[in-house]
């Protein structure tokens, strides 16, 4: 069975500027991918190539085994987006909505959507121009959700959610990937909901993933290192894969990439200080990888 | 996979016939003809020949490929699949019998059997065979079926209607266990640049795209009241003013008001306008529910904007002829009419994200239009109209080079920036 997302040395521009260069990646079956970056990184641009709104300069993008770019009704069904800005038909009552929705996709959960509908206080005959920044986003996710798609992308998804929702939200997230086995490729700048359910990370930085791979495999690969030296340290440190650095007299702290523990007795050595490494949490991963 | 459409089965087959937007049209000409055909039997033969060609060269196969496709498979219950060649040769049988006695001399019970056996093998063939070779034999047993039956009936003498018979029941069985066992065809993608007539497409499987695509539903009497409106709505004003002033309703009031009558078109014009630029600039929105891939998006685009200028031709020239009734020259304007706005219709298409470029093309064609249609010259409207036209296949060659290129999230941008 074919990955689910392939993409081979994808290469994107807006007239000069280059956007995604040489994107190499893969999402299989049950994969939750975290996408991470900064404003204007490439990662709407990125979602949009996947789902082939936009067709590659270079490379290529496969959903399910398919050019992104040629995938039709049979590929479409399994693929649910939820866009930055929502795209509902506004004429019409949520209630309508789903129906409409509904009676085009054989593997509809009726009973997903109700439970949603209700849990998320979905105003179910009013128009949907009438509701709330919230209440459409809130839409647009259970119109995502519901036909069960094999693939779901979300970009920005919980941006105009309240805390209560962004919980609901996250847990059907988990229980749809635990169940369903789903990839889930989602985007936000709220890195604490992304790192309670992701498995995995893709991170952008100068047009490239400059991570990607499990969630845990990058927060065991970058420390920081508290070095608390037994004379004065050389200002600056020359060492491999160095994000940041802050050296003051016999003190310093590091944050390196690609670090393994047994490097650890080595650097001692090597600095004769005494080292102490503090794991850090996603939101200060992607802080120091932006050396802020 | 369960079947989900529970519809009473008379309703079902009457979807199958009428799948593509136009089928109820074509149904209803042959109809038509069918009918005289009842007073003046010779019309029977026209309804036939209709029949024969429409049926089995257009409706046949895209019943076929729905049948067997996905979709066919989720909406149609094994049993309906089953007997639906056998209740369509015996509806076709029927239908062309009248005809067939008319012009061929042959006994009822002889003419009856040769019907169902040949409706049979032609089913058999369109079901069985691929459409690029079947068409051949299609066309081949029509002409002999049209011309001289007979002949059919002297290849199976001496056992003509037992034959016939027998060969009749063992079609219809084959075709019946054909399609309950019938597997997912794959489809079959031509990008034929050239290729004009209407492809298969399942009208409900479109009527979530067209309505992310038009913001309304495609209901064929909303359309046409929606378009109606456009184009009756100034000259009704003309008249309700002409009313509050002289108290007296005319429908052609000739108040000296030029600046009224000279605009009839241009709400038209402009509502054209609005709907060839929400459609592509909704494109991004719907993409993801489009039934089709970027390289048929075109034709599909394509189909759904012709069949709208189709509906929309009728006021337009309903209203042509209420602004100039004494047009000595009415069917070339007509023409002209037309041809116009297929070229701003192709000039949408071509020029999606410059709307500018159909908006000056608009406007040039609308100062021109007034001026063109006042033309006494019947033959210099006709060769403006070729020009246009002429003019439209090029735009339509160079939107069908663009299109798969297209950038649809571009095209979101552009569009939120406008209605945000």
């Amino acid at each position: 069975m074919p990955d689910i997302i392939e993409i081979t040395n994808l290469h994107r521009s807006y007239k000069d500027k280059t956007v995604l260069q040489n994107i190499t990646a893969e999402a299989k079956q049950g994969d939750v991918i975290a996408l991470l970056g900064k404003n204007g990184a490439g990662k709407t641009t990125l979602l949009e190539t996947l789902l082939g709104f936009a067709v590659p300069e270079q490379g290529e993008v496969k959903l399910f085994g398919t050019p992104s770019t040629e995938i039709d009704a049979k590929e479409k069904q399994q693929i649910g987006f939820v866009p930055q800005q929502d795209e509902l038909l506004e004429q019409l009552s949520p209630s309508e909505h789903l129906e409409l929705f509904g009676r085009f996709q054989p593997n509809w959960d009726q009973a997903l959507c109700d439970r949603l509908c209700h849990s998320w206080q979905i105003p179910l005959t009013s128009r949907i121009s009438k509701l709330s920044v919230g209440q459409r986003q809130k839409l647009a996710i259970i119109l995502a959700l519901c036909h069960k798609p094999q693939l779901l992308i979300l970009d920005e998804p919980v941006a105009s959610l309240d805390p209560i929702a962004r919980r609901q939200f996250l847990t059907e997230l988990v229980n749809i990937a635990a169940d369903q086995q789903t990839a889930i490729i989602f985007s936000s700048h709220i890195v604490t909901d992304m790192e309670r359910v992701a498995s995995k990370v893709w991170l952008l930085k100068d047009q490239q993933l400059a991570w990607q791979g499990e969630l845990d495999s990058l927060k065991e690969s970058v420390v920081r290192l508290h070095i608390n030296g037994s004379q004065l340290l050389p200002n600056p440190l020359v060492l491999p894969d160095l994000l940041r650095q802050q050296v003051q007299g016999r003190n310093a702290i590091i944050t390196v990439k690609n670090w393994r523990d047994t490097e650890l007795a080595l650097l001692e050595k090597q600095l004769q200080a005494k080292i102490s490494v503090e794991h850090l949490n996603l939101e200060d991963i992607f802080l120091e990888m932006h050396q802020c | 996979m369960k079947s989900q459409l529970s519809l009473p089965v008379l309703v079902q087959l009457y979807r199958l016939l009428t799948l593509r937007e136009t089928d109820f049209f074509c149904w209803l000409c042959i109809a038509f003809f069918w009918l005289i055909g009842l007073a003046v039997p010779t019309y029977f033969a026209i309804a036939n020949f209709f029949l024969f060609t429409y049926y089995y060269l257009r409706v046949l196969p895209v019943i076929g490929s729905l049948l067997k496709s996905h979709y066919g498979r989720f909406f149609f219950s094994p049993h309906l699949r089953a007997s639906v060649p056998t209740v369509f040769v015996i509806l076709l049988t029927l239908l062309t019998l009248p005809g067939l006695m008319h012009y061929a001399n042959l006994p009822y019970v002889e003419l009856l059997s040769l019907l169902l056996c040949c409706h049979a093998l032609l089913h058999t063939i369109v079901f069985s065979i691929k459409a690029e070779q079947s068409n051949f034999w299609l066309v081949l047993l029509i002409l002999i079926l049209q011309i001289n039956p007979g002949w059919l009936l002297q290849l199976a003498e001496p056992y003509s209607i037992a034959l016939l018979l027998v060969l009749t029941v063992a079609l219809l069985l084959y075709l019946a266990t054909r399609q309950i066992n019938s597997s997912q065809v794959v489809r079959n993608k031509t990008n034929n640049v050239w290729r004009f007539w209407l492809r298969p497409m399942p009208r409900n499987h479109a009527s979530l795209a067209n309505s992310l695509l038009f913001q309304n539903n495609a209901k064929l009497t909303s359309r046409i009241v929606i378009f109606s409106v456009v184009c009756f709505t100034l000259p009704l004003v003309n008249s309700l003013i002409n009313y509050c002033l002289t108290r007296q309703w005319l429908w052609r009031p000739d108040n000296g008001w030029l600046v009224l009558d000279d605009f009839y078109f241009i709400m038209p014009l402009f509502y054209w306008y609005y709907f060839g630029s929400a459609t592509t600039g909704r494109l991004s929105i719907s993409w993801l529910h489009l039934p089709v891939s970027r390289q048929n998006m075109f034709g599909y685009i394509e189909r759904y904007c012709l069949l709208q200028l189709v509906i929309f031709s009728m006021p337009i020239i309903a209203l042509l002829y209420f602004w100039q009734p004494a047009n000595p020259n009415f069917a070339a304007s007509a023409i002209l009419t037309l041809c116009t706005l297929v070229f701003l219709t192709y000039s949408f298409l071509c020029f999606f994200n410059n709307n500018a470029v159909a908006v000056a093309s608009g406007l040039i064609l609308y100062g021109s239009m007034s001026h063109w249609l006042f033309l006494s010259k019947q033959s210099l409207q006709l060769e403006i109209a070729v020009t246009l036209v002429t003019a439209s296949l090029a735009l339509r060659f160079i939107a069908i080079k663009r299109w798969p290129k297209l950038n649809l999230s571009k095209l979101s941008l552009t569009l939120r920036k406008r209605h945000v």
